[in-house]
C-alpha cells in the first residue's frame, strides 16, 4: 500500500466506463459479473460492459490501487474474486462526481437543463 | 462453441493478464450471455491496447539501456549502418537501373535492339546503313515496328548559340519504344521527305528552360541555321537514347544518293505478339542473304544479330552492380557479425541483471522479448542512418564514373528500396535478437558458479564461430582488392601512344546548311587552326576529325593496290582518322618512315595517307609502305575513291582506350577529307587552363555562330578512359582494408575470450612447470583454427566469384595465384600478430594472481 496524501485530480476527467465500474464498487464489493450486471441495470441497459472493457480497467485500478481483490468465494474460486473500493478509489469517484455536477450546474445557468426544483 | 472461441480469442491477450484474469473473463462472459462478436470484439481491442503499452515500455526501456551504454550503441549503430548503407546503395541501383533500363517504354520485353554483323570477320554489334534499314523494314513481318536513331547534335541559335545533345529518328521510333509526345505531335510521314519543312521535338526539361512562360509547340528554333517548327514535347524524363537527349528530329534519307555501305545507325523494333527474338533473327536473316546477293558489294558476308533491349541497355551497369554486390554482401556479413559479436560480450556482462529479474519474475520469453526490441531500435537506427550513407554512396559512384550519371539519377531511393532496407534491418534484428536471446535464456537458468565457467567456454566457441565468419568476408573482400588494384595499375602503366601534357582539346560541329562544300570546311579548319597558333601562350595547334578515347569511332575498308581483291565482306577495316598537319609532332607520334602530312597536302594535290606501325606490320609484313596505294570501297553510284598514297608510318596509338589494343590506322589529310565535325588540338608552353579562356574569342573570330564543345585537356580525357576501373578498385580497397582490420580486431578480441576463459587452467599449467611457449603454441592454436577455417571458407568464395570478377579485370586471371598467395600469407600473418599479443599477455601473467581469482 502506497502511504502519503494521493492527488485524484489525475484521474479525472474518467472514462464513462471507468467512472460506471468505480459507480457499482461504490456500495460494497463485487465480482466481475456483478459489476457487469449493475451498469447495465443502472443505466436501464444504455451501457453495456464487454468483458475486455471491464477487465482492462479491473487491472488498471488494482496496478494503481484504486480497488483491491478480496479473496476468491465459493467453489468458483478463481473466477469469481469481488473487488473492493479503497479509500482512494473512493476518492477518485467523488471527484468525478463533483465534476460531471458541476457541468450540469453550469448546463442549467445556460438553460439547458431545466432549474431544479 | 462460443465459449471455445471466446477462450481461443483469450489467447491474444499478454501471457501475464491471461493467468491473473482469464479463468474469471471466461467465467464472466459464460454468465452474462453476451454476444461473442460484441465481446469477441472488445477482447481483442484489449489485446491491442495491452501490448502496444507493452512495447512502449519495452521500447523506453530498451532506448534507455542503450543510452546508458553509449559507447556500445555508437559502436553498433555505426557498424550496422555501415553494412546497410553499401547493401541499400546496390540495391537502389539494381532496382533503378538492371529492373527496368528504360520505365518510360511500353513493355520494354517486347522491344529488341537489333545489329548488322559479319561472323566470318568476327565483326559484331555494328551499326546499319540507310537503305539496308529501309529495305528490312518493309520486308521483316515479325516486327509491328521498326525504327531508326541517330546520336547527334546541334546548334540552337539564340543570345548564345547552345550546342545541344539530341537524335535523329525515324518516324516509327516512336511507335518501337511506345512513348509519345505529351504535347504537340509526332512525327509523320510528310516530314521526313527531304524537302520537308524542318520540323523538331524537345525534351520536357529543354523545352522548359527555352519557353519557359508557354507552350513551346508552334514556336520556333533555330536549329543548325535553319528556322525550325517545334511540333511536340515528350513527356517529362524521356531522354533516350544517351540518357542526355534534348531534342529529336526526323532523319531524312535520300534512296538517290544514300550509300548502302556506310553503317551509322542503330536500330530498334517491336516485336509482333507471339512472334520470339529468335524468329525475328531468322527472318532477317533471311532478308540479309537476299540483299547480299542483290548488292554483294556492299552486303556481302553480313548478318543480322536481335538482342532484346533491357540486355543491351543493362551491359556495363550489370557487370558493376554484381561486383558491387558481392562486396556489399561481404561488408553486411563482416558488420553484421561484428555487431553479433559486440552484442553477445555484452549480453555475458549481464549475467548478474539478467538473474536478478529472473529471480524477481520476469519469463525468459520476456527477457528475450526485451533483448529483440533493444536490436530492433539498433537496427532502425542504423537503417536511418544507412539512408544517409547509401545516398552518399550512390553519388560517389556517380562522380567515380562507375555508372553514368543519367543511371545514377534512376537509382533513387525510393519506396521500394526503403521496403527492401525494412525488410533486411527486420531480418538482421530478429537473427541477431535470436542468437544472443539463446545466450540469455541460457544463461537466466543457470547457478552463478555454473554460469561463468560453462557459459564463457559457450561464448568463446560462439565467437570463434564468429571470427571465422569475419575472417571468410575479410578474405574474399582483399582478393577482390588485390585483383582489382593490379588490374588498375596495369591499365595506367599502358602507354597510349600520345602525349597528354599540356595539351587542350575541344569539338566544333559545322551545319550541313552553311558548310555542304568540302572547300568551306577546310577553309574554316585551316582558319581556326591559324586563329589558335597566335594566341598567347600557344606553342602549336592542330586539327583531326576526332580526338582519342573519345566515344567516336570511324573505320574504313580498304584493300592494298597491285594485291589480290579481297572477297566482297572479307576485306580489311583499318582506323579512319583524318588529321592535319601538326597533329603527330603535337600527339608525340614518331615518324617510323617517310613523313608526316603537312601543308603540301591540300584539296587540289596528290591524295596521301600515312598509316601507323601496326598497318604496315599487318597487311605490309616484310616490306616498305611508303609508295603503296591504298583502294578504298563504295558502292554509292560514281566515280571511285582517289587510291592514297602511303608517304609515311607513324607510331601506334591506343585510339580507343588503353584497355584495347592498338589497332591498324590510316591519317589521310584533313585537307582532303573533311567532314562537318572536327576536333582540335592545342599544346600550351604553360598550364593549359589558362589558354582555355582564350579559346572561345578565336573561335568567334572564324565564325561568330560556332559554339565550342568538349572542351578540356587531354590528361583529362585519358583519365576519365580509366576512371571507372580506378574507382572500382579505390572502392574494393577501402572496404577491404574496413574488413581487415575489424577482422584483425575480432581475432585479437577472441584470442583474449579465450585466455580469460582458460586462465585458471594456463595459471595451473604454469604452475607445475609447463614451458611458456607451449602454453602460447595452445592459445594461438586454438585462434589461429578459427582463423585459418575463415581463410578456407574465403577462399572458396573467392574462387567461386571469380568468374564474376573476371569481367572487369584488366590483364589478370581473376584465380591469379600469386594473388591469392600473398593474400593468404598476408592475412596469416595479420591474424598471428593479432593473437600472439594476447596470448603474449595471458602466459606471463603470476599463477598465484590467476589462482587467487574466483
Amino acid at each position: 500500500m502506497t502511504t502519503g496524501k494521493r492527488d485524484p485530480a489525475p484521474w479525472l476527467p474518467l472514462t464513462p466506463a471507468a467512472f460506471h465500474v468505480l459507480l457499482a464498487l461504490a456500495d460494497g464489493p463485487k465480482h466481475g459479473y456483478l459489476i457487469m450486471k449493475d451498469v447495465e441495470g443502472r443505466t436501464s441497459g444504455e451501457v453495456r460492459l464487454g468483458t475486455g472493457t471491464l477487465y482492462g480497467l479491473i487491472k488498471r485500478f488494482l496496478d494503481e490501487e484504486l480497488i483491491v481483490e478480496l479473496p476468491s468465494e465459493g467453489e468458483d474460486g478463481e473466477r469469481r474474486r469481488p473487488y473492493k473500493l479503497t479509500p482512494f478509489g473512493r476518492q477518485v469517484a467523488r471527484a468525478e462526481a463533483v465534476r460531471l455536477e458541476q457541468l450540469v450546474s453550469a448546463a442549467r445557468g445556460a438553460r439547458l437543463l431545466p432549474e431544479r426544483g | 462453441m462460443t465459449g471455445k472461441i471466446y477462450e481461443l480469442l483469450l489467447w491474444t491477450l499478454p501471457r501475464g493478464f491471461r493467468d491473473e484474469f482469464g479463468a474469471e473473463m471466461l467465467h464472466t462472459f459464460a454468465t452474462s450471455g453476451e454476444s461473442l462478436i460484441v465481446d469477441g470484439l472488445d477482447v481483442l481491442r484489449l489485446a491491442v491496447r495491452l501490448r502496444v503499452d507493452q512495447m512502449r515500455v519495452d521500447v523506453r526501456q530498451a532506448m534507455r539501456g542503450l543510452w546508458r551504454q553509449k559507447t556500445f550503441t555508437l559502436a553498433a549503430v555505426g557498424t550496422l549502418a555501415l553494412a546497410f548503407g553499401p547493401a541499400t546503395a546496390v540495391f537502389s541501383l539494381f532496382n533503378g537501373v538492371l529492373l527496368d533500363p528504360l520505365p518510360q517504354a511500353r513493355g520494354l520485353d517486347r522491344i529488341v535492339y537489333t545489329w548488322t554483323a559479319n561472323p566470318e570477320r568476327n565483326r559484331h554489334g555494328y551499326p546499319w546503313s540507310e537503305l539496308n534499314f529501309l529495305d528490312h523494314r518493309e520486308r521483316t513481318t515479325g516486327l509491328q515496328s521498326f525504327g531508326a536513331i541517330v546520336d547527334t547534335s546541334a546548334t540552337i541559335g539564340g543570345d548564345v548559340p547552345q550546342q545541344v545533345t539530341g537524335a535523329w529518328v525515324s518516324e516509327d521510333m516512336f511507335d518501337v519504344l511506345g512513348v509519345y509526345p505529351a504535347r504537340g505531335r509526332r512525327f509523320e510521314a510528310a516530314d521526313l521527305h527531304t524537302g520537308a519543312a524542318p520540323t523538331i521535338i524537345l525534351s520536357h526539361a529543354f523545352a522548359a528552360t527555352r519557353f519557359p512562360n508557354g507552350d513551346a509547340v508552334g514556336q520556333t528554333l533555330v536549329v543548325d541555321g535553319r528556322r525550325t517548327t517545334v511540333i511536340g514535347v515528350m513527356p517529362r524524363g524521356f531522354d533516350f537514347p544517351a540518357g542526355n537527349a534534348n531534342f529529336w528530329q526526323p532523319l531524312l534519307v535520300d534512296r538517290a544518293v544514300s550509300n548502302r555501305a556506310q553503317t551509322y545507325l542503330h536500330t530498334m523494333g517491336r516485336l509482333r505478339d507471339g512472334v520470339s527474338v529468335a524468329d525475328v533473327e531468322q527472318q532477317m536473316n533471311v532478308v540479309a542473304a537476299d540483299l547480299e546477293k542483290l548488292y554483294p558489294d556492299s552486303n556481302a558476308g553480313y548478318r543480322i544479330e536481335v538482342q532484346p533491349a533491357a540486355a543491351y541497355l543493362t551491359r556495363n551497369a550489370r557487370r558493376i552492380v554484381t561486383v558491387l554486390g558481392l562486396a556489399a554482401v561481404a561488408i553486411l556479413l563482416l558488420a553484421c557479425t561484428n555487431v553479433a559479436s559486440l552484442l553477445v560480450v555484452r549480453t555475458a556482462g549481464r549475467q548478474q541483471e539478467l538473474a536478478v529479474r529472473t529471480a524477481l519474475g520476469a519469463s525468459a520469453s520476456r527477457l528475450s522479448r526485451q533483448m529483440l526490441i533493444e536490436h530492433l531500435v539498433l537496427a532502425i537506427a542504423a537503417a536511418l542512418l544507412a539512408i544517409v550513407v547509401a545516398a552518399g554512396l550512390l553519388q560517389l559512384l556517380g562522380v567515380s564514373r562507375l555508372v553514368p550519371q543519367a543511371q545514377i539519377a534512376r537509382a533513387a531511393i525510393d519506396g521500394v528500396t526503403v521496403l527492401f532496407l525494412s525488410g533486411l534491418t527486420l531480418a538482421i534484428a530478429v537473427s541477431l535478437g535470436w542468437l544472443v536471446s539463446r545466450r540469455a535464456a541460457a544463461m537466466s537458468t543457470l547457478m552463478p558458479s555454473q554460469r561463468s565457467q560453462s557459459a564463457s567456454r559457450d561464448l568463446v566457441r560462439l565467437r570463434q564461430a564468429l571470427v571465422s565468419v569475419e575472417v571468410g568476408a575479410a578474405v574474399v573482400l582483399l582478393l577482390a582488392a588485390g585483383l582489382l588494384l593490379q588490374s588498375a595499375a596495369r591499365l595506367l602503366a599502358v602507354d597510349p601512344g600520345f602525349r597528354t601534357d599540356n595539351i587542350i582539346t575541344f569539338q566544333v560541329t559545322l551545319p550541313m546548311s552553311s558548310y555542304q562544300e568540302p572547300p568551306a570546311r577546310v577553309r574554316f579548319i585551316d582558319a581556326l587552326v591559324a586563329e589558335l597558333k597566335r594566341l598567347p601562350g600557344v606553342q602549336d595547334a592542330a586539327s583531326a576529325a576526332y580526338p582519342p578515347m573519345g566515344s567516336m569511332r570511324a573505320t574504313r575498308r580498304f584493300a592494298i593496290d597491285g594485291e589480290p581483291l579481297p572477297r566482297p565482306g572479307t576485306e580489311p577495316l583499318a582506323i579512319d582518322l583524318p588529321a592535319g598537319p601538326g597533329y603527330a609532332s603535337i600527339m608525340g607520334l614518331r615518324i617510323i618512315d617517310g613523313r608526316w602530312i603537312d601543308e603540301r597536302d591540300r584539296l587540289d594535290s596528290a591524295p596521301v595517307v600515312v598509316v601507323s606501325e601496326s598497318f604496315a606490320r599487318q597487311h605490309l609484313p616484310g616490306q616498305r609502305a611508303i609508295g603503296r596505294r591504298l583502294r578504298f570501297f563504295t558502292s554509292r553510284p560514281g566515280p571511285q575513291p582517289p587510291m592514297p598514297e602511303v608517304v609515311g608510318v607513324v607510331s601506334d596509338v591506343r585510339q580507343f582506350g588503353v584497355a584495347e589494343a592498338a589497332a591498324p590506322q590510316m591519317y589521310i589529310p584533313h585537307a582532303q577529307r573533311a567532314w562537318t565535325f572536327g576536333s582540335y588540338f592545342v599544346k600550351t608552353s604553360g598550364d593549359p587552363r589558362s589558354v582555355m579562356a582564350s579559346l572561345p574569342a578565336a573561335l568567334k573570330a572564324v565564325d561568330p555562330d560556332r559554339p565550342l564543345e568538349r572542351l578540356r585537356t587531354l590528361d583529362d580525357l585519358v583519365s576519365a578512359n580509366t576512371a571507372d576501373r580506378r574507382a572500382l578498385g579505390a572502392l574494393i580497397a577501402l572496404a577491404a582494408a574496413i574488413a581487415l582490420v575489424i577482422a584483425a580486431i575480432g581475432v585479437y578480441g577472441v584470442t583474449a575470450a579465450t585466455t580469460a576463459a582458460r586462465r585458471r587452467e594456463l595459471a595451473i599449467r604454469a604452475a607445475i612447470g609447463a614451458d611458456q611457449r607451449k602454453l602460447m603454441r595452445l592459445v594461438i592454436g586454438q585462434a589461429m583454427t578459427a582463423a585459418g577455417i575463415g581463410l578456407a571458407v574465403g577462399v572458396a568464395g573467392g574462387m567461386a566469384a571469380s568468374s564474376v570478377l573476371q569481367s572487369v579485370l584488366f590483364e589478370i586471371q581473376a584465380r591469379d595465384p600469386a594473388t591469392y598467395g600473398l593474400v593468404g600469407a598476408g592475412l596469416i600473418a595479420v591474424c598471428w600478430l593479432a593473437t600472439y599479443l594476447p596470448a603474449r599477455k595471458a602466459v606471463t601473467i603470476d599463477p598465484a594472481v590467476a589462482l587467487k581469482e574466483p
